[in-house]
């Protein structure tokens, strides 16, 4: 049975509109006018239980007003959706008990106090007996590593340091299905590593449904096995990962730099932007070669001090998405 | 019904303390706004006391009304800006979407969006509010009862205000300026002699602007106490915090959300 299921999801939001400038202030602000916005046009998907979903697209795109549906913030304008069998917007309260929500822009931390305070908050917003939070805390402690840091004001951690006591907050009370929002935005790489193991531990162990969305391919790729990707309000692919992978996350731009000098440099069946003596920059397609042949190629002749990989950003993803033929893309089946 | 009271209760109170803990990370910062707003007060009455030392009443009024006044509107604003200091920043949580936070979590949204704030500086506030009443009317115990009970229904009065007034954001887009100026005028009025205004002035003070159950129904109460006027302030507190929820949850079906950045810090 499907935990989430959505059909023909919508949200128009009315915006007051205005000519540019003063005069257009001033005309606003006698005859204002209004314009009709549809962030979200009628979506329908299911998840499954247990499943860890990517929904993702640009800025703009309706990801974030989706899941705000799906929590309960907002009221769709047309449509149907049950999370774990409740309407969201109508069950609100009686939702909240059963699912977690971390919105990466926004924290559900003190700022001045340390996690363990807020967590205690939160036991208590959940109404969370004693002896069942010490039990829960222990747990969560341990499987996201926060002894370190738990009794530090938030404010003096580290952007991941935080992200994971976000992510913490949010679980304590055993929520069955999770909307993270952008949970490794603004993460260096190290960080994003971490929040991803975390984030497919609770999946694994807790069988936790995971509904993530996100800017970064990179965390679809490495976490989860089917996505979804919206724009303009619209479902455009609802496919595997993996043929996600294979049909469009296959051009990744890599960066070398040299331990020693190499002025000369052979690299076939790949792209190169840029080659000095102390590093090289190329576009691979890995539908032609594989990494694993390309980067052996350029190890048998360089030591390289430093490497990155650049995925391809999600506005590339979306385009290249559009401009297959018609029907190629759209509603693969999972799995 | 009554296990939900004391479940909100409880979970008031630890928002209570963690703001109180918030508050006193920083100690010095604490400290000197508790004492520089005590002093704030007392030059107040300063300039009250400069006046009512050149007469001996103003239209009714004397000095001793004057220093249970504004130890009972000192009193009402701590509780408000320490018990729902929120209500002080809602429109700001309202235009910037500021609500999703108590709206992804199992406890009334108005209530959680209250409580969820507090102000440290209010602190001084309750203690000039304390002082002044004890200097002023050497009290029982039954009386201090009463006065921290009209305190708290000012209290009531005021947060609802500020409610509705908040509350206008739902409809008129970010009004946060607008709503600070109508809290701001119920305290201006409050802390001013009832005498001194005409009885059309006096009509809104008890109606649109109720600076009248903050400040002057309970300046009389403590002065002559009957069970009617205590009624009439309690039954009116309790109206206007049902229609202040109200208009809140009617403007709530109206919230869009919004993208800011938002952090909880205590201020």
């Amino acid at each position: 049975m499907a935990v989430i299921d959505v059909k023909d999801l919508q949200k128009v939001y009315r915006t007051k509109t205005k000519e540019p400038g003063l005069r257009g202030s001033m005309q606003a602000l006698l005859r204002p006018s209004y314009s009709e916005v549809t962030a979200v046009k009628g979506i329908s998907l299911a998840v499954e239980k247990g499943e860890l979903l990517a929904f993702i697209g640009p800025n703009g795109a309706g990801k974030s007003t989706t899941i705000k549906m799906l929590t309960g913030i907002l009221t769709p304008t047309a449509g149907t959706a049950q999370v774990l069998g409740l309407v969201p917007w109508e069950a609100r309260r009686q939702l909240a008990y059963k699912i977690g929500s971390v919105f990466g822009q926004k924290s559900q931390l003190w700022y001045h106090l340390p996690a363990l305070d807020s967590f205690r908050l939160l036991g208590s917003i959940y109404e969370i007996d004693g002896g069942e939070f010490a039990k829960r805390l222990a747990q969560v402690v341990e499987l996201f590593e926060l002894e370190e840091f738990i009794k530090t004001p938030v404010r003096k951690l580290s952007l991941g340091q935080r992200m994971r006591c976000e992510i913490a907050a949010s679980i304590l009370h055993r929520p069955q299905v999770i909307f993270l929002d952008e949970p490794t935005i603004g993460l260096d790489v190290v960080a994003k590593l971490k929040i991803r193991e975390l984030i497919k531990r609770l999946n694994e162990e807790e069988q936790t449904t995971i509904f993530l969305t996100s800017h970064d391919a990179g965390d679809i790729e490495q976490l989860c096995k089917r996505v979804i990707v919206i724009n303009y309000g619209e479902i455009i692919l609802d496919a595997s990962t993996s043929y996600l992978r294979h049909n469009y996350l296959t051009t990744k731009i890599v960066n070398v730099k040299f331990a020693s000098p190499c002025p000369e440099l052979k690299l076939s069946g790949v792209e190169i932007l840029k080659h000095t003596e102390k590093g090289v920059k190329f576009r691979a397609d890995t539908r032609s070669r594989s990494m694993e042949d390309v980067l052996t190629e350029l190890f048998s002749q360089v030591d390289a001090a430093d490497i990155s990989v650049e995925e391809p950003a999600m506005e590339v993803i979306i385009r290249d998405i559009y401009a297959r033929p018609a029907g190629e893309g759209e509603q693969h089946a999972a799995g | 019904m009554f296990t939900e009271v004391k479940r909100l209760i409880r979970f008031a109170l630890h928002y209570f303390s963690a703001n109180l803990q918030s508050a006193m990370e920083y100690r010095g910062a604490f400290l000197s706004q508790v004492v520089f707003m005590f002093i704030n007060n007392l030059m107040l009455l300063f300039f009250w006391w400069v006046l009512f030392s050149k007469i001996e009443t103003l239209n009714g009024w004397s000095f001793r009304h004057l220093l249970l006044l504004h130890a009972l509107v000192g009193g009402a604003y701590a509780c408000q800006a320490l018990l729902f200091g929120g209500s002080f920043s809602l429109s700001r949580s309202i235009a910037e979407g500021g609500l999703d936070f108590y709206l992804t979590l199992p406890k009334p949204v108005l209530l959680h969006a209250l409580i969820s704030r507090s102000f440290a500086a209010a602190w001084g506030d309750l203690a000039f509010s304390l002082a002044v009443f004890f200097l002023t009317a050497a009290p029982s115990a039954g009386l201090t009862l009463c006065f921290l009970l009209l305190c708290f229904a000012g209290g009531v009065v005021m947060t609802s205000f500020a409610v509705l007034a908040h509350s206008l954001s739902f409809w008129l887009g970010r009004s946060e300026r607008l709503a600070n100026q109508l809290s701001e005028a119920l305290l201006s009025f409050s802390l001013y002699p009832e005498g001194i205004f005409s009885v059309t002035t006096r009509v809104v003070l008890y109606t649109l602007i109720p600076a009248g159950f903050v400040a002057y129904l309970p300046v009389r109460i403590l002065d002559e106490f009957t069970l009617a006027r205590v009624g009439l302030l309690l039954c009116f507190a309790l109206a206007l915090a049902v229609l202040a929820r109200f208009v809140f949850y009617r403007g709530l079906k109206r919230y869009e959300s919004g993208n800011l950045v938002v952090v909880h810090a205590a201020d």
